[in-house]
């Protein structure tokens, strides 16, 4: 029994550190495999501090021999991390569009999905800009009437 | 003993606010090669001011361009001229810059979110912290085990709510700078199906408190 009893806490204690182990084993990663893989960029990094002020489109059309330019993004990280983060209008529908179709609808539909003021702005603008073209076509077609019935009476 | 005290209790303070640093500024680099074969190289200035809680990206590689983050939108300029908005969650306050301005990047900044602390454990000279999400964000948030060397952050990964790992952080070479402790560079790991993309992020000329270049802490972008 006290032997078994000695089993199970030796058991206990190396899967108490096994899994101490695991935690800290996350912390752990190779440094030598990532500064392998960023070889060509850091002698593209090389250059672009030597030439300051240099752009990829610059240097694709100017000739560096030992550049490495193939597969290398022409977007910023920043800006494909931001596009990626983008908090989406619903359906991909401009502000104004859903404004201008659905009115004081399509304006509630912009502020409770994105939640921003400057796109419920927008959505307002459309909502505004369909009144203002409904009007101009109800004077237009007043005009019209008007018209032909003055024309109809002399 | 009443000079002690009148230190202690009213000149000591005075000096402590004097350390209230709110402005960052650094040339930054960053290097991603991803799995899939592609890679980045972005060069630039950042720019932080956190009083106006807007980060200002410089880039001059690959292209000239400016990337300004303020509350929930991120704004592009090109050649000073507004080219896009875009909606995304705020980052200014959760950002590096901010966290280690107002000195809470030792726990990535967990202590002021919803996150609370599940366990602490000391391994392989870290101090591990696991800090879960609230019960009603756990259906869509995992953990983050934040570890620490020498009082400093040292990695930070993030958990899916199996508890695999998405994102992996590592703060290295801090950089002491008017009290001001900046990790030079982020080497950040993540996941994608099973494969391990690569970034890394470098800070050189840190400076804490600039005032050569007013206009750039605080960027017009809200006509737009």
């Amino acid at each position: 029994m006290k032997k078994l009893n000695l089993l199970l806490a030796a058991m206990f204690v190396l899967f108490t550190a096994s899994l101490k182990a695991s935690t800290a084993d996350l912390f752990a990663y190779n440094e030598q495999v990532i500064t392998a893989q960023m070889t060509d960029l850091t002698e593209l990094e090389k250059v672009v501090k030597q030439n300051e002020g240099v752009t990829l489109t610059e240097l694709k059309t100017k000739h560096f021999a030992n550049l490495n330019l193939n597969g290398v993004k022409e977007s910023s990280v920043l800006g494909d991390l931001f596009a990626m983060r983008g908090g989406d209008l619903p359906l991909g529908i401009p502000a104004f569009v859903w404004g201008c179709v659905l009115g004081w609808v399509g304006i509630l539909i912009v502020y409770f999905v994105t939640e921003d003021k400057q796109e419920t702005l927008k959505a307002l603008w459309g909502c505004l800009a369909w009144g203002a073209v409904d009007v101009i076509f109800y004077i237009v077609y007043v005009v019209i009437i008007l018209g032909s019935a003055a024309a109809t009476t002399y | 003993m009443n000079s002690r005290f009148l230190f202690f209790f009213f000149i000591f303070p005075l000096f402590t606010f004097s350390q209230n640093f709110y402005r960052i500024k650094a040339d930054f680099t960053i290097k991603q090669k991803n799995a899939d074969g592609s890679s980045a190289l972005t060069v630039g200035k950042v720019y932080y001011d956190k009083n106006y809680k807007e980060i200002v990206y410089d880039i001059s590689f690959p292209e000239k361009e400016m990337w300004i983050t303020k509350d929930t939108s991120v704004y592009k300029f090109v050649d000073k001229k507004f080219v896009s908005r875009q909606t995304v969650p705020a980052i200014a306050e959760f950002s590096i810059f901010h966290l280690c301005l107002n000195g809470t990047l030792t726990n990535y900044g967990l202590e002021s979110s919803p996150y609370t602390i599940y366990n602490v454990e000391k391994e392989n000279g870290m101090v591990l912290t696991t800090w879960m999400p609230p019960a009603k964000m756990a259906k869509f948030l995992g953990k983050v085990i934040v570890s620490q060397k020498d009082k400093k952050l040292y990695g930070v990964a993030m958990c899916n709510i199996k508890g695999e790992t998405l994102n992996k952080q590592f703060y290295k070479n801090y950089d002491s700078n008017s009290g001001i402790e900046f990790p030079k560079e982020i080497v950040q790991i993540t996941y994608i199906n099973g494969k391990e993309n690569y970034q890394v992020t470098t800070y050189e000329n840190i400076i804490i408190d600039d005032y050569s270049e007013e206009e750039m802490y605080n960027y017009p972008v809200t006509a737009h």
